[in-house]
């Protein structure tokens, strides 16, 4: 009987370790930042991605980066904002609005097509976005400039 | 009453107010602006920003036994029209406020950017000064409360400093690993002081007589990215009189000005140092000076929900010759207010204020509602 229960109480741990590990793995993602693949813009700080998505100018050489927002999907563009710009989408807009209110200029655009978003990085001078790695790498014509986030979603 | 001069103006008569300038510029001023606006109307809005700040304020007024000018109940239905747009270095933006009680081209600006963080700007725009007007210009919807602070009220709004300049100004700044250092320098055409200062209409330049307004602000943030500011400013104008007296008004501000914010919390102010001298015109001369201040805190206690308080005053106001013109300036004002988020686009705001002027004393609530679109 003793052996008996033992033996359920090892397989349970067992069996909840591999579940465990198993939606790890499967959850681990990488967010990276891409570009068109000739666009020749290189690793960026992660002060100058934050500033770059907050609307503030950053330069590639002599080529002024324009930054896509990615909501595409329900994660990408909350991963982004909770792990790279670091605050939530209300505020995150917010800011957008009053920076743009008193400097001029446009503030990033926010693309839920990724056949839109695909478009403007391919055809917006210096444009780059952010995406899951595994989406960057199954779509032609990008490239990925870096990795800005890795790490598991439950 | 609206009638027609013989130069090609469309004059308002003065009892109809000073207000709508649109009304009374030249023709093809107005032509101009009605291109600008057919071309910010035309232009692909992916390419460009066009952003609407509409607001209804409705406020109710209680005194305190004395007198005043005022409605004890008041609506006002406004908008706010914004545009902006790059083109490579060049930048434009323009700034249209629409209201009952004025239309006005508040900013229009073309500036250059000759570094990714220098822009050199000309037009009209508002003058480096303090906190509030450079943070929420005329958005109501940016601004948590419904009230400014006396002291930072524009021009036509019964405002006592220049606020307004057309000509040149030069924003720079410089980061120093993650803080950073930012400098406004302004030099161009103030006010004029009539029934209340006259910002230069931009689309009547001609109008009026405009002297030289020189502005500096320089601000350190902690984090360059964070919102988290301290800064002072001068500013020195010289503004011409269109009445009787005074001829000339000689207005120097000095002050500081800070913005902190933690977690759910923010605390900003400033304080203003005015000095004047006024020329009577007769050779005779007065000086005074005074020192205006205020605080507002705001606890977000929720996304959607924002407690707000404020309190502001003024010392040395009783006999000083150039705040004798203004006597409706508020010199005290204590106020508490909620702000409700409905949306990302739309707020309403209910505030509750007491307040005392020059010459009276009254209660006041108000409600808005406000938005930013699309």
């Amino acid at each position: 009987m003793r052996t008996r229960w033992s033996a359920r109480f090892a397989a349970t741990v067992l069996l909840y370790m591999s579940l465990f590990t198993h939606g790890a793995d499967h959850n681990a993602r990488r967010l990276v930042l891409v570009a068109s693949e000739d666009f020749p813009v290189t690793v960026l700080s992660r002060f100058d991605v934050r500033r770059l998505f907050l609307g503030v100018p950053v330069m590639a050489g002599q080529q002024r980066l324009l930054p896509l927002n990615n909501t595409t999907g329900p994660l990408v563009h909350q991963v982004f904002l909770q792990k790279v710009i670091y605050m939530s989408s209300q505020k995150y807009k917010r800011l957008l609005l009053a920076r743009v209110f008193r400097q001029g200029g446009e503030r990033p655009a926010f693309h839920s097509n990724p056949k839109e978003l695909l478009k403007a990085l391919q055809t917006r001078a210096g444009a780059v976005s952010y995406m899951w790695a595994d989406t960057a790498k199954t779509t032609p014509g990008l490239k990925v400039v870096q990795i800005l986030w890795q790490g598991s979603i439950y | 009453m609206i009638s027609f001069a013989s130069k090609g103006q469309c004059l308002v008569h003065q009892n109809m107010g000073a207000k709508n300038r649109l009304l009374r510029t030249p023709w093809c001023s107005r032509g101009l602006a009605g291109g600008a606006l057919i071309f910010c109307l035309l232009t692909p809005v992916a390419y460009a920003e066009l952003i609407l700040f509409p607001s209804l304020n409705l406020s109710q007024r209680t005194d305190s036994g004395t007198e005043i000018d005022l409605d004890d109940r008041e609506l006002v239905v406004g908008a706010d029209l914004f545009y902006s747009r790059d083109f490579g270095r060049l930048r434009v933006l323009g700034e249209l406020l629409l209201s009952e009680k004025e239309a006005d081209l508040e900013r229009l600006q073309v500036g250059w950017q000759a570094l990714p963080e220098t822009t050199l700007w000309l037009g009209r725009f508002h003058t480096p000064l303090g906190y509030w007007h450079a943070q929420y210009h005329h958005g109501s919807f940016l601004e948590t409360s419904i009230s400014h602070p006396a002291i930072t009220n524009y021009e036509d709004n019964g405002g006592i400093l220049p606020t307004h300049a057309t000509g040149l100004l030069v924003q720079t700044s410089k980061n120093y690993g993650a803080s950073s250092l930012n400098m406004d320098l302004g030099l161009g055409a103030g006010p004029e002081l009539r029934q209340q200062l006259e910002a230069m209409d931009v689309l009547s330049p001609g109008t009026g007589r405009h002297k030289l307004n020189a502005s500096l602000r320089i601000a350190y943030h902690p984090d360059a990215l964070g919102p988290r500011v301290i800064g002072v400013f001068l500013n020195h104008s010289r503004i011409p009189g269109a009445g009787p007296a005074p001829r000339e008004v000689e207005l120097s501000v000095a002050g500081l000005y800070a913005n902190w914010e933690k977690a759910d919390v923010r605390l900003f102010g400033a304080a203003f140092a005015v000095a004047n001298r006024l020329d009577r015109g007769n050779g005779g001369t007065e000086q005074g000076s005074f020192v205006s201040a205020y605080l507002q805190g705001e606890w977000n206690h929720h996304p959607q929900w924002t407690f707000y308080g404020r309190v502001e005053g003024a010392q040395g106001v009783d006999n000083d010759p150039y705040l004798a013109l203004f006597p409706n300036f508020v010199r005290d004002r204590t106020m508490t207010g909620v702000r409700f988020d409905l949306s990302d686009k739309h707020a309403l705001k209910l505030e509750v204020a007491n307040i005392r002027r020059n010459r009276d004393h009254y209660r006041q609530i108000n409600l808005q509602w406000s938005a930013a679109l699309p």
